[in-house]
């Protein structure tokens, strides 16, 4: 009973140290003056409307917006049938491509930034906007491989082989039976990528430039010399994006467990 | 047949990952073991371990990324038994409470900590407000922030990999202990601890590699006097524009990084063994 009561409070006070700064950063964001403070004193929007129409942050959030989702996508579309491969087929040197696969975890993302600027983006043309893609899609690689091979794991390929016998071309078949059985898992996958990369912040160090940098970065270079709120209010739109993308996954898998 | 199949589905993302990461990255690792004639010479790293800048920083990034990994370690092991013991309905809000600052974007919670502890942050206005100092504490810019930054940043891993493993220890260990006249925190220490360790392996592994490799907590916490591995490279290369010592920090971080998968990996690898023994 007492030594339930203590783990009680060190629980609550791990979870006011987890979340209470970011509530009270919720609260300097409505701040009516410009000094951070808490409680805010007065009541204003102010730096919401400041925030949504600094012209650094809009860039950088179409930036992120767009090169987040190639990102995500194309390592999806990479990804997958490498994870449908790897769970159904057996072949010499599946622990090596697998490892293989999930090698850019190894690398710090600030060094994959860093070894892209270097090496890659001279080669494509010094685009910044397709190194940012490049960079997003090698994060979610490995995550995609992970998540799909586990929900591969769950499938019975039985299913997909009854339509293949039964005359369905492999493609066909693939789409038919294998995609349905694995949606929710893909698109949990998807939505999580999705999020990890829009909220990076260490490929965006080395690949960046004064047009196109993504929304962290802006946020980063703003935040250097001052502090205002304006910053605590775009942080809060972002909280809330999150928030957002992460009731629609939990709905999404909701829908699939009452079935 | 078979395999053929397997190849043609693999070999897309097989030839990214080799355009895109391992040659990039091949090339800066082969760049810093050749010098100007086109021989292999370690003369860069020599070089490098010789200025104390660049072994203070390592040191401290490895001091910093232990000390994280530790008290994420003692904090998480009652927090994730406790939270394991919970109503289902109380665990998924727990849950997803843990949950939530890991899908915020890193600077966001490291500027929560700017808010709190600048200079002329919420802590410093409130301790100055109600007259208990008479000058705002610097708290901001060091070594001390930057720890709080990493531990909040990084608790939700290590709690979310101990949870699992908790859910599987029987009470009646505990219980058993306590009966046997074990006090209750000794008890706590001598049942579910070692239970947990393979909880704690991977947990420990995701904190300490993360702590070593994050960039937004030390370079918006931290100061000029408390460099850690990333901020260096970043010093180096978009400050200093010295490429050939960034590439060079960027090397050890790699090797670091490794390293310690390699660590963990090798002690979970001898721990299972010796369970299944």
């Amino acid at each position: 009973m007492k030594k339930s009561r203590l783990l009680l409070v060190i629980t609550i006070l791990t979870y006011i140290f987890l979340v209470g700064p970011m509530l009270i950063m919720v609260g300097t964001s409505f701040s009516s003056t410009a000094a951070v403070s808490f409680p805010p004193t007065g009541f204003s929007l102010q730096w919401y409307e400041k925030a949504l129409t600094l012209p650094s942050f809009q860039r950088g959030f179409v930036t992120s917006l767009s090169v987040s989702l190639i990102g995500t996508t194309l390592a999806m579309l990479l990804g997958i049938p490498a994870a449908y491969a790897l769970n159904k087929y057996r072949f010499r040197g599946k622990a090596l491509v697998n490892g293989f696969f999930l090698s850019p975890t190894l690398i710090p993302s600030l060094v994959l930034g860093f070894a892209l600027l270097r090496s890659f983006i001279p080669r494509i043309g010094g685009s910044v906007y397709l190194g940012l893609a490049v960079g997003y899609t090698l994060i979610a690689i490995p995550y995609i491989i992970r998540t799909t091979g586990s929900a591969l794991s769950n499938f019975d390929f039985s299913i997909e082989e009854a339509a293949r016998s039964l005359g369905t071309p492999a493609i066909p078949a693939f789409f038919l039976t294998v995609i349905p059985n694995i949606r929710s898992g893909l698109i949990s996958a998807f939505i999580l990528a999705f999020i990890n990369s829009f909220n990076d912040v260490s490929i965006g160090v080395f690949i960046s430039s004064p047009g196109t940098m993504t929304l962290p970065t802006a946020m980063q270079s703003l935040i250097i010399g001052r502090l205002d709120p304006t910053i605590a209010a775009a942080s809060v739109l972002l909280m809330l994006m999150t928030i957002l993308l992460m009731t629609l996954s939990e709905k999404l898998l909701g829908i699939k467990l009452k079935r | 047949m078979r395999k053929r199949w397997a190849l043609v589905l693999c070999a897309p993302g097989i030839v990214f990952l080799i355009l895109c990461c391992a040659w990039p990255v091949l090339r800066i690792v082969l760049q810093t073991v050749y010098d100007d004639t086109g021989a292999v010479s370690f003369a860069g790293y020599a070089a490098l371990f010789r200025k104390s800048f660049f072994t203070n920083s390592l040191t401290r990034t490895l001091r910093l990324a232990a000390i994280t990994t530790a008290v994420c370690a003692v904090v998480g092991v009652p927090v994730s038994y406790y939270i394991s013991r919970m109503s289902e309905k109380r665990k998924s809000l727990a849950i997803s409470l843990a949950t939530f600052p890991l899908l915020t974007s890193a600077i966001v919670r490291s500027i929560c900590w700017i808010v709190l502890l600048g200079k002329k942050g919420v802590i410093n206005n409130l301790l100055v407000g109600i007259g208990l100092i008479d000058r705002p504490l610097s708290i901001l810019y060091t070594e001390t922030s930057m720890l709080i930054g990493y531990i909040q940043l990084f608790m939700p891993l290590m709690l979310l990999s101990l949870v699992g493993v908790m859910e599987s220890i029987d009470d009646e260990l505990l219980q058993a202990a306590q009966t046997l006249g074990c006090p209750p925190v000794l008890a706590f220490i001598k049942v579910v601890v070692p239970l947990s360790v393979s909880g704690l392996i991977t947990g420990g592994m995701l904190v300490f590699t993360g702590t070593m490799t994050a960039y937004a907590t030390p370079s918006l916490l931290g100061g000029t006097k408390t460099k850690v591995l990333s901020t260096l490279i970043d010093q180096y290369a978009n400050i200093n524009s010295d490429w050939v010592s960034a590439s060079l920090v960027a090397v050890v971080m790699i090797f670091f990084t490794v390293l310690i998968n390699v660590l963990f990996t090798q002690i979970a690898g001898r721990l299972n063994r010796r369970q299944s023994a």
